[in-house]
Order: C-alpha cells, then structure tokens, then sequence
C-alpha cells in the first residue's frame, strides 16, 4: 500500500495530438488520497482522452503518470482501480450474478457479492441476464463491475452521459456512498451541477489544459462575479437604460426585460451603492453569487462556440 | 481465468443464433441429405459415413468463423476488450479464453453428428475408426479458429459477421463439405482439392476409406494453419 503522503493520482506535462488537433497541451494534475474530484469541460476539452491515458488505454506523446504510487498497469493488477468508461457492454448472454461473479474470480480482492449488489442496486436483477436489462439498469451493473474488485481509487468517464435525470440522481447517491467509505474518485462530466453537487473539487479543462482547479466555492469566486436582479418600476422600455445601467461601476454586463434588471458585477457592493444613488425606486433587490456556469463560461471564453455546448442538465 | 472460460462457452452455448448455425443446420443437413441424396458411396465409403465428416466440420467451421470469430469483432466494437483492459488479467487471455473456448465448443458438434450417423442412420464402422475420427475432424477444424481469430480482428461489428459468413459458405461449398468435390468438374474439383476445408476432412475421409490419413494433403492444411495463424497474430497485433 502506499503512504498517506503519496497522491493518488499524478499526472504531469501531459501532451496528446491527433494530427492537427492538440488534445492535450500540458495537462498536470495531482489528486489526493480520498479526494472526490470533478473533471469538467467542454466537448474537446481534452477530459477523455486524459482520462483514457491515465488508465492506460492510449499512450501520450510526452508527460508522466503515476496512480496509486506506481504506473497505472501495476494498480490495476493489484485489483485497486475500478473504472467506468464512457461507451462498453456487459458480456452478453449471462446474468448479473455471473457477470460480478467471473470479474470476482479474476480480482485478487473482490468485493463479496451482496456488498457489490447492494452499492450498485443489483440485488433485485441479479438473476436477470445483461441484455434484458434496461439502459439506466446496465448502467447500474457497469458500476456494479468497477466495484468488484473493491478499489481505492474510481474512475468515472461522464459515467451519466446517457442517463434521464431521475438515474443520474440514483447513480450519484451510489457513488457518494462509496465516496463515504474514503475511496478517492475521479469522475468528468459536461453537467455542472454534478460536478457542484458530488464534487469536493473541481478541475476545469479547455482545449487540453487545466484552467482552473480548486474547491467548488473557489472556482465560482474565480470568475469573481455576483448577479444582481432588481425591477425598475419607472424605467421607460426602449430608453437607454441599459447603456446607463452599463455605466455604474464594476459592471460587466446587462441585461433589461421590461422593468426587470438583471446586472452582472465584478464587484456588487460598489454596484449596488451606484445603483441605489441613481435609482432611488430600485426595489426587490437580490445579489447572488454568479451560478458555476458563468464561472465555466468566463474561464473558456475565447472559444464560445464549445463553452455553449455545456449544460446544467436539469435546469437548462 | 477458468470462470471466464467457463461463462464464455456457457454464453455462446445460450446464444441462438451459434445453436441454430452450428448445430441446427449441420445436424438438420447431415439428416436431409443422406435421405435426400441417394448416394451410396464416395469412393469406397459409405455416403452416410462420409457425410458425417463433411457436416462435423461444416458445423466446426461455424464455432469457429461465427461463433468465435465474428463475435470477436462485435465485442472489439461494443468495448468489452476495452473494459478487459482495465482489469487485472493478462491482455492476451481474451483472445486465449476465445481460442480455448473455440476448441471446446468443436467437440460436442462433432459427438453429436456422429450420435445422428450411428443411432439415426445406422453407420457402421470399427471401433477403432469411431474413436479416430473425433480427435481428427477436431484438429482439422483447428486452421479455422485462427482465421475465426484473423476476421475478428479485421472487420468490425457486422462487416465482420458478412465475412465470415461469406468465407464459411465459399470454403464450404468449394471445399466439398456440401457435396463431394467428384461431382465438381475437373477444374473446380482442382480449385477445391486445394481449399483447407478439403484438406481438413480428407484426414478423416481417409480414415474412413482406411487409409493412412497424413498425406501430403495434410502438409498443404499445415501450410494453410500457418498462414492463417500468422494473419491472425499480424491483426492482433495490430489492434492491441
């Protein structure tokens, strides 16, 4: 076993290209012993194909890794790894129990069979063969088969892609239980809010790099911004109010729909007095924290067009 | 590594379509022709006993082009050798447990055709001859799990099935095990003696006809083992 001190995850000067297409550009990343942490970015961030040479699965061009102390082989012959990758059926033609049973057989630690079932919500299906199962059900297993081995370390690629919200939500119930359990997980995804709800940190890619890293609380503070909404009783549509909106300190942008306000702020309480002093009538006033969206939007901004594809799955 | 081999043979016995192709079909062929066909000898051999060999390897080609082959490429496709690589197993016991498993799965599509040939049609031969021809139908079928390995790591997904599916007919059909190459006009006759479908079960024909059955024919089958087990090492090798 390694120490308290070594990492679980060391990744450093990671550089990827495909033809043209530089995939990864420099990535480094380090990730604690029990850390739960959120790989986030937009479609060609470069999250996958991190993710993918971390396990082993490609090759990079240049850059190191070390999982669990050692090279990632080594971790997952030790059975310490367990993985969800993005696409991949189940074998087909045999049930759940064999299924688990076999990865149980070929682990050198397994899990025992009811703790897999019951982390994973399998033990109603266990006798229900792989293809019969329904698409959030098969979901359910794949987790169920990274868990066999009872890992330290969980690597999840966009494990929810494909999940309606009511699956995703039972999936990151099952996944924060084994969090509980101290496992260190390392999960992308494209929905913020996952990555708010399950995530102790967050780590933030655009176009193969990490541009930004921290807790949840700090990555949202680095797009520094507050949101705030007022209504403008006596504001006249079609004035230039937004231009004079525009004016007050620290505003970063504006948006008017008929006497409701909404202004984007670097910093609210200069706003807010500015705002107060000009339009005495400004009432029903809410500032709150910009939503991690704006954050991501800010951070990877010189390329609109993949930022757009990001989305708060419930909410948008 | 035993439980995986165990839930591969076990899936692909459960699988329909590997039932209907490589047991159904040889076993309903072997029956239908040798009441169709009143044939009642290839050369000194009884038709009913020569068929028996010609549909144990037709159906042992299936094991290994369908059965193994083809569904090597859909797993390929569909990421379970993805997932595999992710688990703490050798890289080549996928294709180990394939190849095992292929092997296996032969032995029972034999039994059961010779079983049709001698409680169905009543064939009579030595004890001796009943006992050679399982092991060596079985090794003649062994060239074909290479090539099965070779489509598998060739084509992808259905593209792979189409082939295999082709290369099962055609090597079939020109190889004699549909019908005996005499019946071929002489230049087809020469394209199909030259086939390893024929080569493989002129080992056991020769038995039946009680001769020695390793001629230089057998050396041609060796010559096309090596050639598809190269094939297939090259395509492996490649995609891993």
């Amino acid at each position: 076993m390694n120490d308290s001190n070594s990492p679980a995850i060391e990744i450093s000067g990671l550089r990827k290209r495909f033809g043209q297409v530089v995939a990864l550009d420099g990535t480094d990343l380090r990730i604690g012993v029990g850390e739960v942490v959120a790989v986030l970015g937009p479609n060609g961030a470069g999250k996958t194909t991190m993710l993918d040479i971390l396990l082993g699965l490609q090759r990079p061009d240049a850059g190191e890794v070390r999982v669990l102390g050692g090279p990632v082989r080594k971790a997952i012959d030790e059975g310490r790894i367990g993985v969800v990758l993005q696409e991949g059926e189940p074998l087909q033609g045999v049930s759940v129990r064999e299924m688990i049973r076999m990865l149980a057989d070929i682990h050198p630690h397994p899990m025992p069979l009811d703790a897999v079932l019951a982390h994973a919500q399998l033990t109603d299906l266990v006798d229900r063969r792989t293809e019969k199962l329904s698409g959030g059900e098969t979901q359910r297993l794949r987790f169920g088969m990274a868990l066999v081995g009872d890992p330290e370390l969980l690597v999840l690629d966009e494990p929810t892609a494909a999940m309606d919200i009511a699956a995703r939500r039972s999936f990151w119930t099952m996944v924060r239980g084994l969090a509980a359990g101290g496992r260190t997980i390392l999960f992308s995804t494209h929905y913020l809010e996952e990555a708010d709800a399950i995530a102790d940190r967050i780590v933030l890619m655009a176009h193969g790099r990490v541009v930004a890293d921290g807790p949840t609380t700090e990555i949202r503070a680095m797009a520094s911004g507050r949101v705030i909404r007022c209504t403008l009783p006596d504001a006249v549509p079609g004035d230039d109010l937004a231009a004079d909106l525009r004016a007050l300190p620290a505003v970063t942008d504006v948006e008017v729909h008929g006497t409701a306000v909404t202004i984007r702020s670097a910093d609210a309480d200069a706003t807010v007095r500015a705002l107060f002093a000009a339009y005495w009538q400004a009432r029903d006033l809410e500032v709150v924290a910009a939503p991690l969206s704006d954050a991501v939007f800010s951070l990877t901004e010189d390329r609109p067009a993949d930022g757009a594809q990001l989305t708060t799955g419930a909410t948008r | 590594m035993t439980a995986y081999l165990r839930i591969e043979v076990l899936r692909t016995l459960r699988n329909a379509a590997f039932v209907m192709f490589t047991i159904a079909f040889p076993v309903g062929f072997y029956l239908l022709f040798t009441t169709l066909f009143q044939l009642n000898q290839v050369g000194t051999t009884e038709f009913d006993a020569y068929y028996m060999v010609s549909m144990s390897l037709y159906g042992s080609m299936s094991v290994c082009l369908m059965g193994i082959g083809a569904r090597i490429a859909v797993e390929r496709t569909r990421g379970w050798t993805r997932q595999l690589a992710l688990l703490p197993v050798h890289p080549a016991s996928y294709i180990v447990v394939k190849m095992v498993s292929a092997t296996l799965l032969v032995i029972p599509v034999i039994l059961l055709i010779m079983m049709c040939g001698l409680l169905v049609n009543g064939v009579e031969l030595p004890l001796g001859t009943w006992i050679g021809l399982v092991p060596l139908i079985w090794l003649g079928a062994l060239p074909f799990v290479a090539l099965g390995v070779a489509i598998g790591y060739t084509f992808r997904d259905e593209v792979a099935q189409m082939a295999a599916m082709s290369l099962y007919f055609l090597m079939s059909l020109l190889g004699g095990l549909w019908m005996p190459v005499t019946v071929f006009p002489d230049w087809l006759e020469a394209v199909g003696t030259t086939l390893p479908t024929y080569r493989a079960a002129e080992l056991s024909w020769r038995l039946l006809a009680g001769e020695q059955p390793l001629t230089w024919g057998a050396v041609l089958l060796l010559g096309w083992a090596a050639l598809f087990g190269l094939v297939a090492v090259w395509r492996y090798r490649r995609v891993s």
